[in-house]
């Protein structure tokens, strides 16, 4: 378990720009960042745009741009590992984020304003015709607006019905879905005038000979194998497509909320949600694969799970995650019941097998490997395919605040891009009591009937009855 | 199983605090055998490797029937249940 390498006192602020304490020039890479290093080079070299993520909270009001406006200047001045650039050692191979010297003075900040909006934020807002249709369109740009490389931005869009998206866009080769939130965090707290330090334990490897890293690899390379002989059919085949991204957004209503919350109970015990999840999302990729007339033997989820511990307030950069790889088995798709038995037992399997140890274990060995070669054995294991699909439940969203910049938060959620393969993926998270089911796809990976089967399904196994009312 | 005995009640909730602290969650200075697990952050990956750890360190298998959010809200419960299964 990661837990038994904790060491102690490692502060996120040993990377600040602040004078009184040291800037490391270069820092290295953690292991659980290889393979989104190496997938990031592959969507770029397949055309696909760098692998950006976003979070995005929705606020009630403007927020109070003087202070925001702060809170991304401090933030990069704090934080210098936001205007890193990666690079390669020379005599190791291993990647590092390397800091510059003349840091950026801010995290760029874009106004907008949705056609038909009120307003508020003046002239220097950009009208655009839809707010969804930016977000997206942001995370197809580069990330800096003057040039100098920047790992992170905001911007501010202003809703027709008077409303905001305050979305962090980041870069997923330095920062993960858990680490966006307490940026978001970190931000709201720089914008309230609070700049204490993130005091942050992070759970490092202990170091092991080649003959024993490949020893510990054993339970995950026998994972691959079956996972390998099972096959692992993504929607959009193996081909990698160079169209745009899609979302679809799904916050439920809190009486639906607290349905889907009994559904849980009842079917894996509110202590295992993972399980229920990861089945709702295999289940409703089934869905689409069997209106397209295939039956494949099953398929195989690739879930990140936090090494975080829970509770901290850091660290907030680097893929802080293991991943545990989930077969869905046809014979086991049948019901949401025997599809999250099914997970909820593999989950303990894999816990007790120390697969997330194991798993980083291999990725440690491929550390030194160039992204191209590394994404080449993963494809060649995986007969062109990375993951069946993408899907993660990230709980809570930014529980630690309620308002940014003054401005009352009314809901939060991630926007994942993501690469074909696999070209899709569902997501879970909640906010305030309300569940938001994030449905992200590629363009050319899912037509819009074949996006209707797989909400309707998705919201089917949740709620437990048909809901097209929810579907869009 | 390589388990150790079950030692007294008192020193169990204490043991216990210290495997949640070190080896689990990022607690606040006063964490303590009452402290709620989940505010201080138990999730489904934090409960398995507690479940597997108490099984590992103290022999004792939690059955499904007790998997429930009481059981695990504070590390006395948690005792409670490891007393009451290594008794049974």
């Amino acid at each position: 378990m990661g837990a038994d390498f904790q060491t102690p006192n490692l502060r996120e602020t040993v990377q600040s720009a602040d004078k009184a304490l040291a800037v490391p020039t270069r820092v290295p890479v953690r292991v659980a960042d290889c393979f989104l290093l190496a997938l990031d080079a592959f969507m770029r070299r397949t055309g696909q745009g760098a692998h950006v993520m976003q979070s995005v909270l929705e606020l009630e009001c403007a927020p109070d741009l003087a202070q925001l406006r702060a809170a991304a200047v401090r933030v990069v001045k704090k934080h210098p590992l936001l205007a890193a650039t990666l690079r390669r050692s020379w005599r190791t191979w291993l990647a590092g984020w390397e800091i510059p010297e003349r840091l950026p003075k801010s995290l760029p900040i874009g106004l907008w304003r949705e056609s038909g909006a009120p307003g508020t934020l003046g002239p220097e807002a950009t009208e655009v015709p839809h707010a969804f249709d930016r977000l997206q369109a942001i995370m197809a740009e580069p990330l800096h607006a003057t040039g100098a490389p920047i790992n992170a931005r905001l911007d501010l869009i202003e809703l027709q019905n008077g409303r905001f998206y305050l979305a962090l866009s980041w870069r997923h080769t330095l920062i993960d879905g858990k680490g966006a939130e307490l940026l978001l965090v970190e931000l709201a707290r720089l914008a309230a005038g609070i700049d204490a330090p993130i005091e942050s334990k992070e759970s490092i490897r202990p170091q092991l000979s080649v003959k024993e890293l490949i020893v510990k690899t054993k339970p995950a390379i026998d994972r691959f194998g079956e996972l390998a002989k099972l096959g692992i059919p993504s929607l959009s085949g193996p081909r990698p497509r160079t169209g745009r991204g899609h979302y679809q957004i799904i916050t439920l209503s809190e009486a639906d909320s607290d349905k889907v919350r009994a559904r849980v109970e009842s079917i894996t015990g509110s202590l295992f949600p993972m399980a229920f999840y990861v089945a709702v999302t295999a289940r409703a990729h089934d869905r689409v694969f069997r209106h397209r007339g295939q039956s494949p033997g099953g398929s195989v989820a690739s879930v990140p799970i936090q090494t975080r511990k829970r509770g901290a307030r850091g660290p907030l950069f680097h893929n802080q995650v293991t991943v545990f790889f989930f077969a869905a088995l046809r014979e086991h798709l049948g019901s949401i019941e025997t599809a999250s038995a099914a997970m909820k037992r593999q989950f303990a399997e894999m816990t007790r097998a120390r697969l997330d140890e194991s798993f980083n274990a291999v990725l440690e060995l491929m550390m030194r490997l160039p992204s191209w070669v590394f994404m080449r054995v993963v494809r060649w294991q995986f007969k062109g395919e990375i993951s069946s699909f993408f899907h993660s439940h990230t709980g809570l969203f930014a529980p630690e605040i309620t308002e940014f910049a003054g401005a009352k938060i009314t809901n939060g959620f991630h926007l994942p891009s993501l690469s074909t393969p696999p070209g899709t993926g569902l997501f879970f998270s909640e906010r305030d009591g309300r569940v938001t089911l994030t449905l992200s796809w590629r363009e050319g990976c899912l037509t819009d009937e074949e996006r209707r089967l797989m909400a309707g399904q998705a919201l089917e196994d949740c709620l437990g009855e048909p809901r097209p009312d929810l579907v869009g | 199983m390589p388990s150790q005995p079950l030692p007294a009640i008192d020193d169990l909730d204490q043991q216990l605090v210290t495997l949640v602290s070190e080896r689990l969650l990022e607690v606040q200075p006063g964490f303590g055998a009452d402290s709620n697990l989940y505010e201080a952050g138990l999730d489904s990956m934090a409960l398995m490797q507690l479940l597997i750890l108490v099984e590992e360190d103290y022999g004792v298998s939690i059955p499904e029937a007790a998997l429930t959010r009481q059981n695990f809200s504070t590390v006395r419960h948690l005792s409670r249940i490891i007393f009451d299964r290594r008794g049974a």
